[in-house]
């Protein structure tokens, strides 16, 4: 991760596998050739979010749910995953995250 | 409003010596001086890591730690008390209103210090303590953002967070005090006799601290009210208005009327009294993810005792081990443990993560209090093997795996003991009953299941059943073996002298599975060539050709399947998702298998998948084996969107499946021309051709016997009375083909899984139509196949093959017509006048449910037919000749082109 802290791009390596991961408090959701990144906290009240259940992200603190697509499907939170602008390195095949 | 006005409850006086103000004012400054010490081995850069040393290795800090804890506790309920007192008494009349506005705001400063020394301690509930009230303070309008960033500081850092403890919330609780009471110091009895309690306690009572492990997330006892009312807000900002709404008649109590003050203070206390409920609810009955829990398991119990031991504390440099950046105290008589898989190194994730106990304390007994001495059974996998950063996915969707329900073999046993119309439903095996079905599965079956726990250590062996992970990850090397021997012969001194520590790793043999599937479809045993008989454990002695298992049955060696024999294990086929699930339940078990021989076995390769494809766990399998192929060349599996990562085309273009436990590279042969020549048997499974042979039983009874020793698999408890099955004769020969409808018609291998008799009335005398018959065949992959496919007459001229049983099939010709006719071996059963071991009437179109499953079929009348259309031409024509061969392209051209001389069976009709 180049920096620290909010605002901050962040690199992933790219062997980053099928499905759901998480890394640096991202949530990384790769289906086929398609990658998309959420910021890895709950819309509820910001807990982090590292538990796939059931092909749905699951918060610890309070239990709230989303699918893979981001959207809130279980309160307490309504709010879907903040979303993340992916830009892909095409001589490294890396990835280059935007953090706000 | 005076004292005797007021008809509020009237709050008894703890302790006589002085007021709950003067008792808070001593909390408060003991507080201080105990955070001071505290502040020289607390570090704010890694604040859990420090603490989890010094709380095993410097009892001093830890007292400290601990006052600096109760202290702060009571200084928040004595405050409490006092401003109540207050109110009672209706003193806050006499006080200046800008004193009583910043007592006011002093509550909030109070929860403030409260909270910052919680985050401080630096574990997870800290971690997501920290991030809730920086998004609360964050919603605050227009301040928001800077009022948390001024607060809380940043996300990565505690540093701006102990500045504002230790100093800014300090100095001003004492400023206020101070303008309050115009006092620093309390009464010094007062501080003493507190000052011993607080030690007493600090001794007694541990304060608390996550261990990393469990998934329960809560806050600060006097949040979790604040917490359990945030769980029902869709938008949390709202509290802050729900806070004002409390805090306003706080803060503008003396400027009321009397009445109004009393209502005020009614207010307050149902509000106070709302709380406290949320409170409890939030404390003991609020579990992992905020669900409702009455197990108060995982719960932090704040007055369980754990005394300081004199003694047991020892050098920091002793336990530095551990995960999740803390220290374990297992080391401190653990050292020198040998026999990991690096993936479970305890320098990578320490002890605690897979055995529990208590890290935090150097007393042994405290230490190994709710310890596991064999994790990874499912009951506690989700905290052992499957907590937080470990193998939390599969411990989650292990339980979909039929290895765990058993789903088919209940709802098969339920259908046979006419308990279902269909075999088929979702079940597990954590549910059933007691019913005549449930009780045969209770004392026949129902060890077989991930879920049936391994109570005591030792490696797995042929008579182990069950154990979570342990039951396929879990291997003892002689070392361990031999110490474990010694301790539970008692001869080993100590158990802290234990040095060799057995592997939970990918070193899945054969031996893993060997368990449970000898039975039933006994594909262990088969694969390895042995085949089940009836002789006893005194009746043989070993040869080369009979093998007395563990639990003493006796097996006789026929021929092992071609993969075996390649060195191949049961794991080179099937992977973590067909063994752990998928995440779908499945009803039987050819649904949850995805591997078919074709997928290693084709003509024309396949469309290859790159490893960019890989999910994670599969890469992390990769990882841990020290495989690093890369590349665009693995093998599909299935029809699925999975890959088979042991396979690979390499670089010269030739098909491999790598051994993933021998290393050894296997040549994925093609079929075989005559598989795919013409459409003759394009609906064939592999199997039906390749499989050698199949472990047959006929003439099965069951019956309750009431006196006889038995055993309950599920309660795993000795019982008197038990089902009793009675086995006629075990056989070992070629397969009974059938049909599996679906998407694809399939002719695949059948064994005769269900011809056998119940009497329910043995278990139950008051149940209907207590006299069962089935006569049921089981689709089955052998896992008997040689290279060599069966010959034509084997299936076309073979009355087993067909479903009539064993005997003698011949085809008599006589006038130009042509007849099949057929002398069983066995007698026929009484219950359905059909031969013992037959699934169906020669020639005659079968009826009802004839399997154990609802898209599986005998032949129909027309296959049966045209099955012996082709083997009447075989009575006469050599299987190998080019005529007989020409018809696997078109049998009717053939047929077309008979002579005189050809004697058709008498149902043909050109």
């Amino acid at each position: 991760m180049e920096g620290s802290g909010r605002g901050k791009k962040i690199i992933i390596g790219n062997d980053l596998p099928a499905g759901i991961s998480f890394q640096q408090g991202l949530i990384l959701v790769k289906d086929g050739d398609t990658t998309r990144a959420f910021e890895g906290k709950c819309t509820h009240l910001g807990c982090r979010i590292k538990k796939f259940e059931g092909n749905e992200l699951v918060c610890s603190c309070h239990g709230s749910r989303f699918d893979i697509s981001g959207k809130a499907v279980k309160g307490p939170a309504i709010k879907p995953l903040k979303e993340l602008i992916i830009n892909e390195d095409l001589l490294s095949g890396q990835l280059i995250i935007h953090r706000q | 409003m005076t004292e005797k006005d007021t008809t509020m409850i009237r709050l008894p006086k703890i302790f006589l010596l002085d007021t709950f103000g003067g008792i808070a004012v001593s909390a408060l400054l003991i507080c201080i001086i105990s955070g001071v010490v505290l502040a020289v081995p607390f570090d704010v850069f890694d604040p859990y890591h420090s603490i989890s040393a010094f709380i095993l290795s410097n009892p001093g800090a830890v007292i400290a730690r601990n006052m600096h804890y109760w202290s702060a506790q009571l200084f928040l309920i004595f405050s409490i008390l006092h401003i109540w007192d207050h109110f009672r008494l209706g003193t806050e009349k006499g006080m200046r209103a800008g004193v009583w506005l910043r007592l006011g705001l002093g509550i909030l400063v109070i929860l403030y210090a409260m909270l910052s020394g919680f985050i401080l301690k630096g574990d997870v509930d800290s971690e997501e303590a920290m991030r809730i009230f920086n998004t609360l303070i964050g919603e605050i309008p227009l301040l928001g953002e800077q009022l948390a960033y001024i607060l809380m500081g940043r996300e990565d850092s505690y540093l701006l967070l102990y500045v504002n403890h230790i100093a800014i919330a300090t100095i001003f609780i004492i400023a206020i005090l101070f303008e309050h009471a115009r006092i620093i110091w309390g009464k010094a009895v007062t501080f003493i006799i507190l000052g011993l309690l607080l030690f007493i306690l600090s001794i007694l009572f541990q304060a608390p601290l996550h261990d990393g492990l469990s998934g329960i997330i809560k806050g600060p006892w006097y949040f979790l009210g604040l917490q359990e009312i945030l769980h029902w807000m869709h938008r949390p900002g709202w509290i802050w208005l729900i806070l004002f709404v409390v805090m306003l008649p706080v803060l503008i109590m003396p400027f009321l009327k009397a009445e109004s003050a009393r209502i005020a203070k009614y207010f307050l206390l149902l509000a106070f009294l709302f709380y406290a409920i949320l409170t409890i609810i939030g404390y003991f009955f609020r579990g992992e993810e905020w669900k409702w829990t009455m197990s108060g398991e995982g719960i932090y119990m704040p007055f369980e005792p754990m005394p300081l031991k004199a003694g047991t504390f020892q050098h920091p440099l002793a336990m530095e081990l551990g995960t999740y950046g803390r220290a374990e105290s297992c080391m401190l008589c653990h050292q020198g443990m040998k026999g990991f898989s690096s993936a479970h190194d305890p320098e990578a994730i320490g002890c605690v993560s897979c055995h529990l106990g208590n890290p935090f304390t150097p007393d042994k007994d405290q230490a190994h209090t709710g310890m596991l001495m064999v994790p990874g059974n499912l009951d506690n996998a989700s905290r052992s093997c499957g907590s937080n950063d470990c193998h939390q996915d599969i411990t989650m969707r292990i339980h979909t795996s039929l290895m765990t329900t058993m789903s088919g073999i209940i709802a098969v046993d339920r259908y046979v003991f006419n308990e279902m119309d269909l075999p088929d439903g979702h079940f597990n095996v954590g549910d059933i009953g007691q019913s005549p079905a449930d009780k045969h599965l209770r004392n026949m079956c129902a060890r077989c299941h991930l879920g049936n726990p391994k109570l005591l250590p030792g490696p797995v062996n042929e008579e182990s059943r069950g154990g979570g992970c342990n039951a396929c990850h879990l291997n003892y090397s002689g070392d361990a073996n031999e110490e474990l021997q010694k301790y539970l012969g008692k001869t080993m001194a100590d158990s802290s002298l234990w040095s060799a520590h057995p592997s939970l790793d990918l070193n899945i043999s054969n031996a893993h599975c060997f368990g449970c599937h000898s039975r039933s479809g006994r594909i262990s045993t088969s694969f390895e060539g042995w085949h089940e008989t009836l002789l006893g454990k005194g009746e043989t002695e070993l040869s080369d050709t009979l093998r007395i298992l563990e639990d003493g049955r006796v097996f006789r060696y026929i021929s092992e399947d071609v993969h075996h024999q390649a060195g191949m294990q049961c794991i080179d086929c099937h992977d973590s998702y067909e063994l752990m699930g998928d995440g779908t339940f499945y009803m039987h078990e050819e649904d949850q298998v995805k591997i078919s021989c074709e997928d290693c076995h084709f003509d024309q390769q396949p469309n290859l998948i790159s490893w960019t494809a890989m999910d994670a766990e599969t890469q992390k399998i990769l990882q841990t084996r020290g495989i690093d192929w890369g590349g665009d060349s693995f093998l599909p599996l299935g029809n699925t969107e999975r890959l088979i990562w042991n396979s690979r085309i390499t670089a010269d273009g030739k098909a491999v499946l790598l051994g993933k436990v021998s290393g050894k590279e296997h040549p994925l042969n093609a079929p075989a021309g005559i598989c795919k020549r013409g459409e003759a048997h394009d609906d064939l499974s592999c199997q039906s051709c390749h499989t050698a042979w199949v472990p047959q039983c006929i003439g099965c009874h069951n019956e309750y016997d009431p006196k006889i020793a038995g055993y309950d698999m599920i309660r795993n408890k000795e019982e008197t009375g038990s089902w009793v099955e009675y086995v006629g004769m075990y056989l070992a020969d070629l397969p009974t083909l059938g049909v599996i409808e679906g998407d694809v018609r399939k002719v695949h291998t059948f064994v005769p899984g269900m011809i056998l008799s119940i009497d329910k009335a043995t278990y139950d005398p008051d149940v209907e139509n207590p006299l069962v018959f089935h006569r049921l065949f089981a689709p089955l992959s052998a896992h008997t196949n040689i290279s060599e496919g069966r010959d034509c007459r084997s299936c076309h001229n073979n009355p087993l093959a067909l479903g009539y049983g064993h005997g003698k099939l011949t085809y008599s010709m006589k006038d130009g017509v042509g007849e099949w006719q057929f002398v069983p071996r066995f007698a026929n059963n009484p219950n359905d006048g059909l031969p013992e071991d037959a699934w169906i009437p020669v020639l005659q179109q079968p009826d009802g449910n004839h399997a154990t499953r609802t898209n599986a079929r005998p032949f129909s009348l027309e296959e049966q037919q045209r099955i012996l259309l082709f083997g009447s031409c075989l009575e006469c024509h050599d299987q190998d000749s080019d005529l007989m061969l020409s018809t696997l392209d078109d049998f009717e051209t053939v047929l077309q082109r008979r002579t005189e001389k050809c004697v058709l069976p008498d149902y043909f009709k050109p």
